[in-house]
Parts: structure tokens; sequence; C-alpha cells
């Protein structure tokens, strides 16, 4: 798999299917493919949070907490304190990995990801204040 | 406020204190040379009158009287003549020979003198310099800290390098000049009054006009010069800055801005040059004309009196040659004249610029070390703002120590404040603040830093290694003297009395001037220990540790180390494959394409030495190019590097501004962006074959980076990778002997000096991408390291990591982490830190202070925080709320 795999890995997320993709390329440009086996775990509680993932292929779950879509980790890289919860490989998972500045650095210089992340942590907010409208079909 | 000692009375007395011996001196040998400058006039005029005229031999004499002197009195001292010798008598040719002889002799000891004199008065003025530079760095080291932070140290510095220098030309000028050249001058003026009367008035009026207009003419020359001066310091000042800043411009996109900020000093600074050159030129042309004046008189009215035979051709002769030596001395009196108000102005600059409040000179009962437990006492403190705004009252509080105190409260608050007082940041306050019943601000730097040890958010590195950083707080015992000890060689004598002399300190800072005592420790290996011991307190270690393990093992390394290193990596080895590890690591074959190296290195199978095959350049070399094309690679990497340009660009394109985000493809400089777009579409256009040779040396110097895991653009295939073996083969096969020594191929049986350490120890390369995977290699590789006893080599290398300037090397945890190491290093009594762990993240923060903690029991510490919770377990909290304490808790008393 190239980057042009991985670009349209990451078109096929709803979150970005707004973004260009010459500009998704940006995120498979600067990150390093990660993989995980099935039932390893990809972040421990209380370890520093220090990257962010974007998960090409497989499912993740979190020990506690929320719903996982595309990103993960991303909450505690930016707020830079430790992972609040552990996350596990549920089948064999490929990813994106960032740096965190990597990831900053991608945010600032392109507004459409940042958007992007902007409307994702929306819909997670959203989704703590009302329950129930996070039900209905966005 | 405290003057500047150095520049009491200015410029001449600075001089006529400092360096009056050496002046008479050479005043003395000055007027040693005048007797040989007369002889020297007198003897041409002799020679042509008495010699070639043959005046002495008149009367039908063939023989004369050669060297006779007399010494004759004048008038008002009583006439008379006393014969020093008669000589000896000499015919026409020989009493010529004679003379002219003599006027050879006079023209080597003139010449002798003037190298005597040149030479010392050099080198006064570089004594004169050396103690000016010096007294001003010691001045600049005495400014309060507030002014410390107001001062631009460029500005200073280049004060302290440039703007001294033709002071320091001019120490040897200063007394010395006007005397050689007005005595100079006035000998020949009174030579050729004594030839002719006329002749040398009408010399003197026109000298006396020029010492009177050029140097009103001048004037203006020298406002012009004092303007320049100051604008190009402040130039100096603008550059510096927006230097350090231009990571922000760039972020900002406000490079034209400052760019036309630049121009526009620039312009300023041409305009001044211009018309300062105007004025120059002119006052030179006039100066030169008025000069040329007198000859033209001479000419024509000693000619005249010549003609008439009131004035003899000899006389007429000495009298231009005289005068010939007139002009350059009043020329140059003019110019002294010029520089002294030059140079006094800007000693005066200087000394204006360095003049603020200084701290006092600590008398001996400063540096008593106030005991460790004596309480800190504070009352009627209140800290204001340059702006008049109150920034903390404190109108009495006691730390009694040893004591573990929080300081809390919000950001900016007297918590921020408080600390910066006591660890002496701050000095301008109302109050007191003592610690055992001193003034904190009246502790001399030696005392005050045995007591307590500030450290801030902003971490000062120097240049130099981690370690030499961390240990430069044990630089407190001065080597012996020069001249003392063992140091009594003739140069260490010399050089001691050259510092006397320039009031420059007498140790020496080559020598080691660490203290071991202090620290408790014997001899560097006993150092390493303790700087390795501090930097585990303050969580250095595993970022040290990895430094090492990425830094190159260089050549300075013991031959024990080496076998080692060879041994530890079957070790390595062994244990990998012992915990079914070794997928992990692909190593370093031969006959194996390793798919985590570029491909450069692949075809290399070494790491370049030399210039030769260095990175940025081995695609112009053209063995390697050669072969290239024998193994036909030159169009695949080519195209690969095509491909790795195109991706580039495309991103670049789809961002606003040419970002340094691509690490991974900093080989390409985003700021040439457009030149590379200019590159790619003239390589698409040459297409095959014919492509102009610079832009296939780009491409493949860029094909030969590429790493597939790393870059991902699924480039490497099957065929490629068995050329690129077929290549490595015979580069190596083929390469010259000569040039063998440019690469340090790899070797299971050597070290590889030129590699990092992680891949001699590895003698590989650990895959990326799998997760963990890392971490269970490194661990491995620790504990090989311990059973072989090598840790303590790689933390070594790691500390001899360059920090850069200002630390610009390090990460920003280094950076934090080096102040921290260095006062844990001397254990001071007490240790303040404010705002200093900033850059950690918050778990961090908690594990260094509880380690720093650890190691402080029975000392004291000083710790800001933002929240209580972290300070739960301290002797006492410090609650601030705004300028003043909301609470102050002991904890040990509530457990009473």
């Amino acid at each position: 798999m190239d980057i042009e795999d991985e670009v349209s890995v990451l078109r096929r997320a709803p979150i970005f299917s707004q973004v260009d993709p010459a500009r998704l390329r940006l995120i498979a440009i600067s990150a390093d493919r990660v993989r995980f086996k099935a039932g390893e775990r990809i972040y421990g509680v209380g370890e520093p949070a220090d990257d962010v993932l974007f998960l090409l292929s497989g499912q993740v779950r979190a020990e506690r907490g929320l719903e996982l879509h595309i990103i993960i980790g991303h909450i505690g890289t930016l707020l830079k304190r430790p992972r609040m919860t552990s996350i596990y490989a549920v089948t064999d998972v490929e990813a994106l990995r960032l740096g965190r500045e990597e990831f900053v650095s991608v945010l600032q210089s392109c507004s459409q990801i940042s958007l992007a992340v902007i409307l994702e942590l929306a819909r997670v907010l959203d989704n703590l204040v009302n329950p129930q409208a996070a039900k209905e079909p966005a | 406020m405290q003057m500047a000692s150095f520049a009491q009375g200015g410029f001449f007395a600075y001089v006529w204190r400092h360096s009056r011996r050496e002046q008479i001196v050479v005043l003395l040998l000055v007027l040693g040379s005048l007797p040989f400058y007369w002889l020297s006039l007198d003897v041409p005029k002799r020679i042509v009158n008495d010699a070639i005229q043959g005046k002495a031999f008149k009367d039908g004499a063939t023989t004369t009287n050669a060297f006779k002197f007399t010494l004759s009195m004048p008038e008002i001292l009583g006439g008379g003549s006393y014969v020093i010798t008669d000589g000896v008598l000499l015919a026409q040719f020989p009493y010529l020979l004679a003379l002219s002889l003599m006027f050879l002799f006079f023209t080597l000891v003139n010449g002798w003198f003037k190298y005597v004199i040149n030479l010392r008065k050099g080198i006064l003025g570089e004594r004169m310099l050396r103690r000016l530079r010096f007294e001003l760095f010691s001045m600049v080291m005495r400014f309060r800290p507030e002014d410390i932070k107001a001062t631009k140290s460029a500005e200073i510095s280049s004060m302290l390098k440039d703007e001294v220098e033709p002071i320091g030309g001019f120490f040897g000028e200063a007394i010395i000049t006007p005397a050689f050249l007005g005595m100079q001058a006035t000998t020949a003026l009174l030579f050729i009054v004594v030839q002719s009367p006329m002749l040398g008035l009408m010399a003197a009026g026109i000298i006396a006009i020029q010492g009177f207009v050029i140097p009103r003419l001048r004037r203006e020359q020298l406002r012009l010069g004092r303007q320049r001066q100051l604008a190009s310091r402040k130039l100096a000042g603008r550059v510096s800055e927006m230097v350090d800043a231009a990571p922000m411009l760039h972020n900002h996109g406000l490079v034209p801005y400052v760019g036309s900020e630049i121009g526009d000093r620039l312009a300023n600074l041409f305009d001044i040059r211009m018309r300062l050159f105007r004025r120059k030129f002119s006052v030179k042309y006039l100066n030169t004309l008025l000069a040329q004046v007198t000859p033209f008189i001479f000419y024509t009215v000693g000619g005249y009196l010549a003609l008439n035979g009131r004035l003899d051709i000899g006389q007429l002769v000495a009298v231009i040659a005289a005068y010939r030596d007139l002009p350059t001395p009043i020329k140059e009196l003019i110019d002294w004249d010029q520089e002294r108000a030059d140079v006094g102005i800007k000693f005066d600059q200087v000394f204006n610029a360095f003049s603020r409040d200084l701290m006092p000179r600590p008398d001996a009962s400063a540096a008593e070390i106030p005991a460790a437990d004596a309480p800190i006492q504070i009352s009627g403190l209140r800290v204001t703002n340059a702006r008049g705004i109150v920034q903390l009252e404190q109108p009495s509080l006691t730390i009694a120590r040893p004591v573990h105190l929080a300081l809390v409260g919000p950001q900016g608050s007297g918590r921020d404040i408080l600390p910066k007082v006591i660890g002496k940041q701050i000095t301008d306050f109302a109050g007191t603040v003592t610690i055992g019943d001193k003034p904190i601000n009246e502790l001399a730097d030696s005392a005050a830093s045995r007591s307590m040890l500030y450290i801030g958010s902003d971490p000062y590195v120097m240049s130099g290694s981690i370690f030499e950083n961390i240990c430069l707080s044990a630089r407190l015992r001065p080597p012996c003297a020069l001249g003392e000890g063992d140091r009594q060689d003739d140069r260490s004598r010399r050089e001691r009395m050259e510092a006397e002399r320039t009031g420059n300190p007498l140790n020496g800072g080559e020598r080691d001037w660490t203290d071991y005592m202090l620290l408790g420790v014997e001899g560097d290996e006993q150092l390493d220990v303790a700087v390795i011991e501090a930097l585990r307190a303050v969580h250095g270690y595993e970022s040290v540790f990895q430094a090492g393990m990425s830094g190159r093992i260089g050549t300075s390394m013991a031959s024990d180390i080496e076998a080692k290193i060879v041994a530890v990596r079957s070790s390595i080895r062994e244990k990998l494959e012992e915990r079914a590890l070794s997928a992990l690591v692909e190593p370093f074959d031969p006959h194996l394409y390793n798919s985590l190296s570029t491909i450069g290195e692949n075809l290399l199978f070494g790491v370049a030495i030399g210039g030769r095959f260095q990175a940025n350049l081995i695609a112009r070399e053209p063995y390697f190019r050669a072969i290239l094309d024998a193994e036909s690679l030159t169009e695949p990497l080519t195209r690969i590097g095509y491909r790795i340009l195109e991706t580039v660009l495309d991103v670049f394109q789809a961002l606003p501004v040419a970002s340094q985000l691509l690490e991974r493809y900093s080989f390409i400089d985003p700021s040439e962006h457009e030149s590379l777009a200019e590159l790619m579409r003239a390589a698409r256009k040459s297409g095959k074959g014919k492509m102009p040779e610079r832009i296939r040396e780009r491409l493949i110097g860029y094909s030969l980076l590429y790493n597939e895991p790393r870059h991902r653009l699924n480039l490497i295939d099957e065929t490629l990778r068995a050329r690129l073996l077929r290549a490595r083969t015979s580069f190596r096969q083929f390469l010259s002997a000569r040039t063998a020594d440019e690469i340090e191929f790899y070797d299971r049986e050597r070290v590889i000096r030129s590699a990092p350490v992680r891949d001699n120890l590895l003698f590989g390369r650990m895959v990326f991408g799998v997760a963990g995977s890392r971490r269970k290699v490194e661990d491995v590789i620790i504990e090989t390291l311990r059973e072989m006893d090598l840790e303590g080599f790689v933390i070594r290398q790691g500390l001899a990591q360059e920090a850069g300037p200002g630390g610009r090397l390090l990460t920003p945890d280094q950076r934090s982490m080096i102040p921290l190491a260095r006062a844990l290093l001397v254990k001071p009594d007490m240790i303040i830190l404010d705002n200093a762990l900033g850059n950690f993240s918050i778990p961090d923060q908690r594990e260094i202070i509880a380690a720093l903690r650890a190691k402080l029991v029975g000392n004291s510490l000083i710790v800001t925080l933002a929240d209580e919770a972290m300070a739960s377990d301290f002797d006492r909290v410090i609650v601030y709320s705004g300028t003043r304490i909301e609470t102050d808790r002991t904890m040990k008393d509530e457990m009473k």
C-alpha cells in the first residue's frame, strides 16, 4: 500500500469527504504507517500522549468512554495530557501515525483538515451534551 | 548612580591613568630621534654645497675636514662654540662619498627609530584595548538583572568588539603622535627658517591657514560619522533581532515587511555615507591644494632669491627637501586632531551605553555563605513593575528553612514575583529581604550561588556539549594563577605580566576550574557518575541516552570499547532471537537489500567519510555515476527522483505557504519550491535520454535518499533491488584503493565510526510501524549494554552532544533539564524553581518534583505550581491571589 492508497482510504471517511485529496496527501506524507495485531494495546491509560492515529483498516475498542472514529488520540495529544483510556486493537489494525508536532503543523497549514477535525470534535461534544440527538442520522 | 569609573575625566584622563609610563618612554624615544632627523635634513645641503659645488674646496684647497662637529650656542646663551671633533682631512670625491654614507647612516637610524616607536605604540594601544574591553565586559556583568533584560546583547557585543577597535588604535597615538609630528614639523619649519627666514615665514603662514580652516570644515564630517555609527549600531541590533525571530517572521509572512525596514536603514546608511564622502573628498581636495601652493612659492620666490644670489642653490634644495617632509606631519596632525575628536566622542558614547546602575562591588563580608537553616525574612516588600503597577505586596513573611515550599496561584500573581525577588532576579523593590540577617542583594555571587540557585522558565544553555553545560555550575575553583605553581614557564610568566598590566584576570580560562571538592568527587570518572545521577533525577537520562544512541560514534574512543561494541552485536542478535524479536531488526547483510535504509545507503553499503561521496555530492561523482550507468540504474533512479519531486510539489501546491512541514522530505527545500517546479517542467519536457545533466543530478540525488517504508511511494521492485545489489558489489570491487578511505563500509567485525551508535549496536536497522517494536528492541539493547558495561559509554556519547548556541540543537525537554541538573550537581542550600518545568508534561513534572525533593531532603526547595493538587505533600504551601497571600499553610503543624 503506498500513500496514494492511504489517501483513498482517508477519503472514504465521512469527516474527510469535503477535503481535497491533494490535502489529505499531506497527512499521508507526514505520517508513518503502523500495524497492530488483534488484541494488542494501542494506547495505555496514563501514558504520555504524543501522537495521533488515523485508522486505515481494522477495528479498535476503547476501554471506556466514547465511540472511536477515524482519528484516535487527538484530544489528549492536543491537550498534552496523559491518555485517559486504554485502546485495543480488536482485529489487525493498520493506521497512520503523526507525532504531535506533525499533527499540529498539518492543522496549521491546512484549514480544510483543521475544519474536519473541528467538526469531528464538535460531534463528540454534541454526543456528550445531547446523547439522544446522536442517535438520529446526521 | 554609580559612575562607570573608567570613564572619569574622559578619554585622555583614561589614557594617562593607565599608560603614562609607557607613553613617556615612547616620548623620550621620539625626542631622541629628533637630532638624527635634523641631521638627515642637513646632510643633503652639505652634499650639494660643499661636496658637489665644491664650496669646501674654494681658494684652491684640495682637502677639507669631514666630520668636524662644532656645537654653536644660540646668541641668547652667549654665543660661543665648542669643537667636538676636528674630523679627518679628505679630498673632494672621498669627501662626497663620506657625506653620502653619512646621509645613508642617518636615514637608517631614522628608520630604526620609526620602527621602535611604531612597535611600542602598537603594543601600547593593544594593551589599552585589552584593558578597556575587559573593563567593559566586567561592567556588563555588573548590570542589574532588570537592565540586562532590557539590553540588546548584539549592540553590546558589537560595541565591545568593533566600536572600541578604533579607540584602541588611537591609544598609542593619543599623546605620542602629536608630540612626534609636532616636533618633526617644528624641526622642519625651524630648518627652513634658519635657511631662509622669508621662505620659512611663508611656509608657516600657509600651515597656519591649513591648521585653522581644515579642522573647521571637518566638523560636519565628524557629525556625519557619529550619525553613521549610531545608525549602523541600530542596524546590527535589528538584524540580530530579526535573525532570532526568523521562524516567526516566516510564519506570518512578514519577511517582505521587515526586509523593507532593513532596506530603509541601509538606504539611510548609504545616504549618510554619501554626504560623508562628498565632504571628505572636498576637504581633501582643498588640503592638497594648499599643500601644493607652498612648493609653488618656493620654486618662484626661492628661485628668484637664488638667482639674485641671496640664497644658495644648496639651501634651496634643502629647503625644498625639508618642505617635502613638512606637509605630511602637518596633514597627519590635522588627521590626528580629527581622530581625537572622533575617538573622544566614541569613548563617551561607549561609556554612556555602559553607564547603568551597577550592582555594588561586594565587600568581604558579602562572601560569607548564610547558614543553610537561616530563615528568609521579608518585611515591607513591595514590587512594582516599570509601569508602576504593583505586582507583589508582602508586609511580612518569614520562611523558616529547611523547607520544601510550594507557591501556588494564577500566572502573573505574587507566586511569580516572590521567587524572583528571593532569587535575585528582581533587585528593584521597596522593603527588605534578608537571609540570615543579611540583605540578599548584598550577597556576593560566590556566596549567593552556594546558598541558593534560581531557575527560571528560560533555560540558559551555552554553546558546548550537554556535559559541559551541566558541569558549568561546578566551575568555581580558580586554578593556580599564571606564573605560579606548575605554571612557571616563560610563556606563562609573560602572559601573567601582560594580564597584570592590563587589569585582566590572572587565572586563564582554559584550565580546569571544576571544584571537585565541592561536588565530593575525585577525578573525572566520579564526576561522570555525579552528572549521570543528577541527570536521572531531572528526567534527562532517557533523552540523553537516546541522543547518545543517535549520535555518531566518532573517532575518539578507547580500544576496549571498540572491541566491546563489536562483541555486543552478536549478544543483541542472540537475545532478539531468544525473544522471537529478530524480525524487528533487519541486519546489514552484504548480499541483501536493506529495505529500512535509503537507496543511497544500500548502494554504498557504508558511510561516506570524505567529501567525495557525501549525500549532496555523490550524484555528481563520476565514478559513482559510471557504476550506475553500468548497471543501467541511471534511468530508474531519475524516474524515482522525479516521482519524489512530483509528490512533494503536489503537496506544497495545496499549502498556503511553503511550510517546514515535511520533515521526512527535508532534503527538498520548501523555499526552493518555485525553482523546483521549474526543474520539474524542464525534466518533463526533456523526456528520456537528453535530459540536462544538472536536472538529472538533482533527481538522482533525491532518489538516493528514498526509503520505501518511510516515503511509501511504492517505487522499489524486485528487479531494481537486484540491480542495486549488483551495483553495490561492483562499486566496492572497482573502487580504487586511494578512494577506499572515503567510505567506511559496514563490517560486522569493525566499529563504523561515522555511523550512529544505534546502527553500530544493532548492525542493522529497526523496523518501524510495528506497534511497540522500538520499545522491545531498545529494552534488549539496554539490557545487553548493561551486561557489557557499555551503558556509560552511550550516556557519555549523549552528554558529548553539542548544545549549539542557546541550546538550539537540543529538544525543549533537554534544554529545560540542563539548568535543573546543573543546580542539582552543586546542591546549594536552596533551589528555586520559577516555572522551570513548563516544558515537561504534567506527569513528568510530578516525577521531577518528587525526585528533586528526594534529593533535597534537608535542603530547601521553592517551587511555583499552577494548582494546589500538586502541592499536597509539601512542607508549606502559600497560595497567592493577585498581589497578596490568600492562604499560608504549614503542613507539619497540621500533623501535630
